[in-house]
């Protein structure tokens, strides 16, 4: 890396932050602290308010309440233009009438920085982006993965404070989506910028962040690591977006301090470890991943202190290559889907036999449960 | 962004041009019910002698008469051979395509008084035809570019596939075309006739090298504007702008203001 | 065979029409070689004639001038118009700019000068107002001058001007005053680096297309100009209607043809090679 391109690693606080647009809150009351040289994920479906919160913290969307904090300097009146945020659009917004070289500097030039400096910084962000056969290139003649280098290489010239992306590999096709992805981890944290990276794609989320906050409806519903967010969702929306999940819903029986007895309607109660979250009594959903489960003969022999099983007939099986789809139907009519890695040639498994589904009470997960969504 | 005072300086700047452009058209209208004898403003009263006064004048009534009948035979002309010729570049291939349609725009690219004495001197030459021959013959040079660029725009978006749907379904080449196509770009055509018209109608440079003792209505009142001083070219223009009001509607039902322009 | 045949039957009608246009146009050159008395070919006698002659000479000249002066007011007050209306104006504000813009752009303008009359002559709207605000005790004199010729022509081409506009700034892309604002850009830089490079296209446009009107104007003379003012289209008309001087009005037209024919090339050729060096 050439030392030229320094960055001065800063935190951002938000605090109380709400959009309004047209009577609709986009935003409602967000808090979020993102520590110096953290990269962070804004995860959500389409409209749930994380490009609208990048816009905030931009200034290109001026927030109806609440405060934004960059590096301890209050940022919410002040003008984009003055901010020193780097931003890389979503269609990446080059500037089609300017080189790539053009475009790199023209925030340089903006901040009045003099011309042999320029270069140098030029210079540098051409190599580190592998851009310097096209610095003469027009936008228009480049490639996707191209153009986002550029708008990569043209956002952090000025050397920021913060680095926003706007979906920044969603213009991509598939495979170099796959490429850039661990490619913008490396980069960005080779340059230990503070990031923030707003996208839809919970893989992309899990791959490039440090922590992913899961938005919905202009609320942050659950923020944390990926394996945090994986292994113990807080809610049905944050088990659905961060990958498979099968539910039961059910009622706690009793309760221990280590451990919880859930009665969803089988003859044998389901266990799971408590902890500080999950609720002494009532209603619960229980959750468990795909593929946690493991498909046992009915007479194999399983540890029922430390597993627990449910019954359920294989309905079909798709083998897709890496992993394998087996989906059961349980005496309820309840579907389960679990997911094995191997060849399907290998299987065992027959479709309309009856298996033993048994997963460790460990990964069995606890969360309130909600109203039914129609 | 936020919104800073540049926003409504542009606003004032905005609305003073407009008022620039309008202001010629609203003092026309305030001075037709001026009942004074003279281009006063502001008027004294309101009268509507001076629209009365437009029906008695003659010049005004026979240039209304040939407008009319220049514009309807005109546009009438431009618009089947505007059709035919948008039908062949849109829906066939064929040596010389590229040439042809840049030959159809041509007019466009003609200076109007290089047009106005090309003609001249070409019914000179051919002697044997009337003025208003010439003079239809010119109207329909002007307004052909126009007719052939809107009706080439309405069959591009038409998906040519309809038509081979309806062959499919037995229709012969002729009747696809009448039933499946001419419907659909109907309104498209309806558009581009009221453009024509309001082209034919209000051409004044060119026409002039040609009127000779038949002016056309703005030739007419070019003419009255030069010698007399009374409201009635007033009351004229306002019947007219009315008509072009009733044009512009017209072309926004039929085919959208913004497709006339792009 | 006959299939094949079927296209050029179609265009045949047009062509024919264009065919007489075409004719008219040869004559023109033809009737330029003339002499003035009716003697037959003379060559290059009347462009030598336009050129040589300092009264002809002024009509080229003053009306590239005024075409030139008229363009440049006409792009200075119709951009904001157009920025505002595809910017700033929300969609039924719009919607009623543009039918207002076509209605003028439709409207007849022989009518139009008339009203231009009415505002600047000598009892005209403007002095009456200045008289009676006591800022002046005579008139102006604001028409049959150059000033009222100016008047009329940048009034007759702003439609035009505004519509030629108002397509490219609708297409610039919002996004890209983000990046620049984000990037450190104030407005006034973002203006002038992002907004008007990206509109050249549309500014060359009704630059031509204004200019050209403009050159060939023949009405805003004849009626805010009193005939007293040097157009070309007015010479033009006087040497081959009033004064029956078809060769020299034929020259001066080939001029204008000319003339024209350039600034179309220039201008499109300029549009083209600015947009090529960075288009796909």
């Amino acid at each position: 890396m050439t030392p030229s391109l320094s960055f001065k690693k800063r935190g951002i606080t938000l605090s109380g932050l709400s959009v309004e647009l047209q009577g609709k809150r986009i935003l409602d009351d967000v808090d979020l602290e993102i520590f110096p040289g953290e990269i962070i994920a804004l995860l959500g479906p389409s409209g749930c308010g994380k490009t609208t919160m990048l816009r905030a913290i931009a200034g290109l969307q001026r927030p109806s309440a609440g405060e934004i904090v960059v590096g301890g300097q209050a940022m919410t009146d002040v003008a984009p233009y003055r901010r020193n945020v780097g931003m890389v659009f979503q269609s990446y917004a080059l500037f089609p009438h300017m080189t790539v070289a053009e475009n790199i500097v023209f925030g340089l030039k903006m901040h009045g920085v003099a011309p042999a400096e320029r270069a140098v910084v030029l210079d540098a962000a051409l190599t580190m982006l592998e851009l310097s056969a096209l610095r003469d290139a027009y936008p228009a003649r480049l490639s996707g993965g191209q153009q986002q280098r550029v708008a990569i290489a043209r956002s952090i010239a000025t050397q920021p404070s913060v680095l926003l992306l706007d979906e920044p590999l969603s213009a991509l096709d598939k495979k170099l989506k796959d490429d850039m992805r661990s490619e913008l981890r490396t980069l960005l944290k080779k340059v230990g910028m503070t990031a923030i990276i707003v996208t839809h794609d919970q893989e992309e989320a899990l791959a490039i962040a440090d922590r992913v906050a899961v938005m919905n409806e202009g609320r942050i519903v659950q923020i944390g690591t990926g394996g945090d967010l994986y292994h113990n969702p807080n809610c049905r929306f944050v088990a659905d977006f961060v990958g498979y999940m099968n539910y039961f819903e059910g009622s706690i029986r009793s309760g221990s301090d280590q451990r919880l007895e859930l009665d969803i309607g089988d003859a044998r109660l389901l266990k799971a470890r408590s902890s500080a979250e999950t609720p002494a009594t009532g209603h619960v959903t229980v959750a468990i991943r795909p593929e946690a489960i493991t498909p046992m003969p009915k007479s194999a022999p399983v540890d029922q202190d430390e597993f627990n099983i449910v019954p359920a007939c294989l309905i079909s099986e798709e083998f897709l290559g890496i992993v394998t789809y087996l989906r059961f139907q349980d005496g309820k009519g309840r579907d389960l889907l679990v997911i094995r890695s191997g060849q399907s040639r290998a299987s065992p498994l027959r479709v309309g036999e009856h298996y033993d589904l048994a997963w460790p009470i460990d990964v069995t997960t606890l969360m309130p449960a909600e109203p039914q969504a129609a | 962004m936020s919104k800073s005072s540049g926003f409504s300086v542009l606003q004032a700047l905005t609305f003073a041009v407009l008022l620039f452009m309008a202001l010629p058209n609203l003092i026309i209208l305030a001075v037709s019910f001026n009942p004074e004898a003279t281009l006063a403003f502001p008027p004294t009263g309101i009268s509507l002698d001076w629209y009365l006064n437009v029906f008695r004048t003659p010049s005004f009534a026979a240039g209304l008469q040939q407008s009319v009948f220049l514009a309807s035979i005109s546009s009438a002309v431009s618009l089947v051979f505007g059709v035919l010729a948008a039908l062949a570049i849109v829906r066939f291939r064929f040596f010389g395509r590229q040439a042809i349609n840049a030959l159809v725009m041509a007019p466009l690219f003609v200076p109007e008084v290089v047009m106005g004495i090309a003609m001249l001197l070409w019914a000179n030459a051919v002697t044997a035809i009337s003025n208003t021959t010439t003079l239809v013959i010119l109207h329909c040079l002007i307004v052909l570019p126009y007719v052939v660029r809107l009706v080439v725009a309405n069959l591009q978006g038409i998906d040519p596939n309809l038509e081979s749907a309806a062959m499919l379904l037995g229709a012969r080449p002729m009747q696809a075309f009448l039933r499946i196509t001419m419907p659909i770009i109907g309104k498209g055509l309806l558009g581009a006739a009221v453009f024509a018209v309001v082209m034919s109608f209000h051409n004044f440079t060119a026409t002039m090298f040609l009127v000779g003792s038949r002016p056309t209505l703005p030739v007419a009142a070019y003419q009255y504007i030069r010698t007399e001083n009374d409201p009635t070219v007033a009351a004229l223009s306002t019947m007219m702008m009315l008509a072009g009001i009733l044009a512009v509607y017209l072309m926004e039902r039929w085919i959208g203001l913004e497709r006339l322009v792009r | 065979m006959i299939a094949r045949l079927v296209p050029y039957f179609l265009v045949a009608p047009a062509l024919l029409l264009i065919a007489v246009l075409l004719t008219g146009l040869s004559s023109v050159l033809g009737w330029s070689f003339q002499s003035s008395a009716g003697d037959g070919a003379a060559g290059l006698v009347q462009y030598a004639n336009l050129a040589t002659n300092e009264s002809y000479r002024h009509f080229f000249t003053y009306s590239l001038w005024l075409a030139a002066i008229s363009t440049f007011v006409a792009l200075l007050l119709g951009f904001p118009v157009a920025y505002y209306m595809e910017i700033n104006a929300s969609p039924s504000q719009r919607k009623w700019i543009f039918a207002g813009l076509l209605a003028m752009f439709l409207s007849d303008y022989v009518l139009k000068m008339f009203g231009l009359i009415l505002i600047l002559g000598r009892s005209g709207l403007v002095n009456r107002l200045a008289m009676w605000l006591g800022v002046t005790d005579a008139p102006f004199k604001l028409m049959y001058n150059e000033f009222g010729v100016l008047v009329g022509l940048v009034s007759g081409i702003l439609p035009y001007m505004i519509l030629s506009l108002n397509g490219v700034i609708a297409r610039l892309d919002k996004r890209l005053h983000e990046a620049a604002s984000v990037l450190g850009a104030p407005p006034w830089r973002i203006f002038l680096l992002i907004t008007l490079p990206l509109c050249v296209p549309g500014i060359l446009a009704g630059t031509m297309l204004s200019f050209l009107l403009s050159l060939n104007s023949f009405v805003t003379p004849m009626l805010l100009g009193g005939g007293r003012v040097d157009m070309i289209a007015v010479l033009i008309f006087d040497q081959a209607i009033n004064l029956a001087n078809l060769p020299l009005g034929s020259a001066a037209a080939g001029v204008l043809f000319l003339i024209s024919g350039a600034v179309i090339l220039l201008l499109n050729g300029l549009g083209d090679r600015y947009q090529k060096r960075f288009q796909r």
